[in-house]
């Protein structure tokens, strides 16, 4: 009977690290082509 | 009704007729069928895998990719030689050009499959005992709901430059639910099951004939608009 | 209609707002998921992917049936923005199932043993993105827009529908996926902290998704507004 938790933080900082880049990279992509667009105003 | 009916069986009358005079989908797909099942005989370790397992998943990954190959045929003499427009000009109902290509489809796709089960049967040993009426049963309910979404993205691939890779890469998604029954269900007819045990995989199947052919049947005027 | 310049701007203007609010909002998530909710005994830390990897599949999902429904009510209504915000939803529903893709083999590896299982739930995503990149294949190789449109349109109807029938014969296969702990009629299996949690992610990736494809589908109707203004 396992009394302390598994040791498989790394899974999780690997997770949380892919969502936030490819979050932060879509948003940045967005921003780009959105400067773009909005600066031949 | 009976009047879309009987367009739609000129029209894949016709078809079938054209084919029939050069015959190269025809040839190509059951060449495909018969080789991919020499492959598949060879792309295993006969002493672990036994061809018992394999044959169903075999059996229908040849099906659907023969049919796939057939697809596009469907529409490449109307896009050659324009063709479409004639079509859409003639007093043929909209829906008959739809419900035509389809009926034509299934009868290349069907001829496919008669080809393919027999060599099918013989290269890989298999006992067919009493199931043969169960495995046409599920032949047909696995091939009609894909064959019309087929159909459908025929239509609008070949109006594309990559025909031949856009209509795998839409329809292959369409292709996993008939596929997981049909196989389901072969493998138990295979291994002696009764029939009717089936009824609840040959439901799912039969209903996604019916919203599928539905579906497309509605959807495709609306590709043909100008 | 044909959209102008301005509303374009605006509309993007908006999106990046709220995608502004919605990256704060990751933010935070991350933080309360870090610091304020436990971690669960059996499961340990890899526990926590779950906070990200379900409210990315519902944004995936939501994007991926407004995609449908677009397509469905362009097909009904023929509105040009239709088919436009169809196509941003389909790109920013790609990123979200490409999140789901990546972090519930990370999440499953840990939890199950295993890095990939055929489940319900894991094929769906497969097949979704499969869709979507079809879905802008598709798009990419039609010229003429109110071909392309039409053609999309009947790709997303067709594509939703499909989810019922993929859902269900893949799940009559046996599932190693965790049973949705949220949609119990009584309370959910879930302690407070951890619950709190996930509706706040759920809520933040609902905004990203919005900020985003309100964004995306600004660029488009920009690239419309041009392209009429230039034609002029």
């Amino acid at each position: 009977m396992q009394t302390s938790p598994p040791d498989n933080g790394g899974y999780m900082i690997a997770a949380y690290l892919i969502v936030g880049v490819v979050i932060l990279g879509y948003a940045l992509s967005l921003l780009r082509r959105a400067r773009t667009a909005l600066r031949r105003e | 009704m009976i009047e879309v009916l009987r367009h739609a069986l000129a029209l894949a009358a016709k078809d079938l007729r054209v084919e029939l005079r050069s015959r190269t989908a025809l040839v190509s797909a059951i060449a495909f069928a018969a080789l991919v099942l020499v492959i598949f005989n060879f792309a295993r370790d006969p002493t672990t895998v036994s061809s018992r397992d394999l044959a169903p998943s075999v059996l229908w990954v040849t099906f659907t990719f023969a049919a796939m190959l057939t697809f596009n045929r469907s529409f490449a003499l109307e896009k050659e030689n324009g063709a479409m427009d004639g079509l859409l000009l003639s007093p043929v109902p909209r829906g008959a050009i739809f419900l035509g290509k389809y009926f034509a489809n299934l009868g290349f796709v069907v001829t496919v499959q008669a080809v393919t089960l027999p060599l099918f049967v013989l290269f890989f040993n298999v006992g067919l005992g009493g199931a043969l009426p169960g495995l046409l049963l599920v032949t047909v309910l696995g091939t009609l709901g894909f064959v019309a979404v087929g159909t459908v993205f025929a239509s609008m691939a070949v109006r594309t430059r990559f025909a031949d890779l856009m209509l795998p890469v839409l329809l292959l998604p369409f292709l996993v639910p008939p596929v997981i029954g049909a196989v389901q269900v072969t493998t138990r007819l295979l291994a002696g099951r009764p029939l009717l045990e089936q009824a609840g995989w040959l439901r799912i199947l039969g209903v996604y004939d019916v919203v599928f052919l539905t579906v497309c049947a509605m959807v495709f005027p609306s590709l043909l608009d100008e | 209609m044909t959209p102008t310049p301005e509303n374009a701007a605006a509309t993007i203007r908006r999106g990046l707002l709220l995608s502004t609010v919605g990256l704060l909002g990751l933010a935070l998530v991350y933080l309360l998921a870090h610091r304020f909710t436990p971690i669960e005994v059996r499961q340990g830390l890899a526990q926590k992917i779950f906070y990200v990897h379900a409210p990315a599949a519902w944004a995936a999902m939501l994007a991926f049936a407004l995609v449908g429904v677009c397509g469905g009510l362009y097909l009904w209504l023929r509105d040009p923005r239709l088919d436009l915000f169809a196509e941003a939803s389909a790109e920013v529903g790609l990123v979200f199932g490409l999140i789901m893709l990546t972090t519930g083999p990370i999440w499953g590896k840990p939890i199950w043993g295993t890095w990939w299982t055929w489940d319900a739930r894991l094929t769906l995503t497969l097949l979704l993105v499969f869709l979507f990149v079809g879905y802008r294949a598709l798009r990419g190789a039609l010229s003429d827009p109110a071909e392309r449109a039409r053609y999309s349109a009947v790709v997303g109807i067709l594509g939703l529908m499909l989810v019922p029938f993929v859902h269900l014969s893949v799940y009559l296969f046996r599932t190693l996926h965790p049973q949705p702990v949220l949609l119990k009629p009584s309370a959910p299996s879930m302690p407070a902290p951890m619950l709190r949690t996930l509706l706040t992610s759920i809520a933040v990736f609902t905004l990203l998704y919005v900020g985003f494809a309100m964004t995306r589908y600004g660029l488009g109707l920009m690239r419309e507004a041009r392209g009429a203004a230039d034609a002029d």
